[in-house]
C-alpha cells in the first residue's frame, strides 16, 4: 500500500543536498528507479518530461512546497512518486518567490485518474500549517513516514 | 468597498489542478481585492494554489468566484475570462 497512493519508504529522501531545480528533480526521479516504480530505461525521458512541465510554468506553489509532475504519460505502469526535504531550500521560480524545502514528485500513467484525487489529498494535508511543520521537523525517513501515516489517515 | 461574486462553470479538461489554480492566483494577485473561491460552499482564498487545489474541482464544477475590495469587479473579471478559456487547455 503506498503512502498518499503514491510515496513508499524506499522514495522519501529527508535530507537532500540538491541545490538546484534540475539536480532535485533528477535526484528525485532516480530514487523512484531505484524503487522499481521507473525502468533504468524511462529514466531519462520521465526526468526530461518532468523538466518540461516545470519550463511551462513551475510548480512551486508557494509555502516552500513544490509539486513536479508528469500526468498521462507512457513512461510508467503504476502510479509512483518521491518525495524530498531540502533544509537549505532549492531555487525554484515560486509563485511566491520562496525557496522551496518540500518536494512531491507524482509520475501518473495514461488510463488512470489517480493523480486528481493524489493532488486533491495532498493540498488538503499540506493547507495544514501542521503538517509541513511536522515534516520540516521530522527528524529521519521513519519519521516522515510516521508524519505521513498519521496525518493521511484525517484526511479523506 | 465593494463586492462582487460571479458563478462559473469549470470547462477545461482536469478541473482545478495545479496550472489552473497557479493561473487564478498569479490573476489575482494582481488585484487588491479579497478573492475567494468556493465550490459546495467550502470557501478558499483565491491568491493561494494550495486553497485551491485542495477544493477538488473536477470538469463541470460550480465555483463562484467572490471578490471584495475596490477593484472587484475587475478581479472578478479576470479570473473568469480564465475559466471561461479553459486555462488555454488544449483538449
Amino acid at each position: 500500500m503506498k503512502l498518499l497512493g503514491f510515496l513508499t519508504r524506499e522514495t522519501i529522501l529527508a535530507d537532500t543536498t540538491a541545490t538546484t531545480r534540475d539536480d532535485i528533480v533528477r535526484e528525485l526521479v532516480e530514487t523512484v528507479v531505484e524503487a522499481g516504480g521507473v525502468t533504468e530505461k524511462n529514466k531519462g525521458q520521465v526526468i526530461e518530461a518532468v523538466l518540461d512541465r516545470e519550463r511551462q510554468g513551475s510548480t512551486g506553489i508557494g509555502g516552500g512546497i513544490a509539486l513536479p509532475h508528469v500526468k498521462e504519460t507512457d513512461l510508467v505502469k503504476e502510479t509512483c512518486g518521491a518525495f524530498g526535504r531540502s533544509d537549505a531550500g532549492v531555487p525554484y521560480s515560486a509563485i511566491d518567490g520562496a525557496p522551496v524545502h518540500l518536494f512531491f514528485l507524482i509520475i501518473a500513467p495514461k488510463g488512470t485518474d489517480d493523480y486528481k484525487g493524489i493532488l486533491t489529498r495532498l493540498a488538503k494535508l499540506s493547507r495544514d500549517d501542521h503538517f509541513i511543520r511536522f515534516l520540516r521537523d521530522a527528524k529521519d525517513t521513519e519519521d516522515i513516514v510516521g508524519v505521513i501515516e498519521e496525518m493521511a489517515s484525517e484526511v479523506s | 468597498m465593494s463586492e462582487v461574486t460571479k458563478t462559473v462553470v469549470l470547462g477545461n479538461k482536469y478541473g482545478l489542478h495545479v496550472r489552473p489554480a497557479t493561473m487564478l492566483a498569479q490573476a489575482a494577485a494582481r488585484f487588491q481585492s479579497e478573492l475567494s473561491i468556493s465550490k459546495d460552499g467550502v470557501e478558499v482564498d483565491g491568491k493561494s494554489v494550495l486553497e485551491m487545489i485542495s477544493l477538488g474541482a473536477e470538469c463541470g464544477s460550480e465555483l463562484i468566484i467572490r471578490a471584495e475590495g475596490d477593484d472587484a469587479a475587475e478581479a472578478v473579471a479576470s479570473l473568469e475570462e480564465l475559466v471561461k478559456s479553459r486555462f488555454h487547455e488544449e483538449e
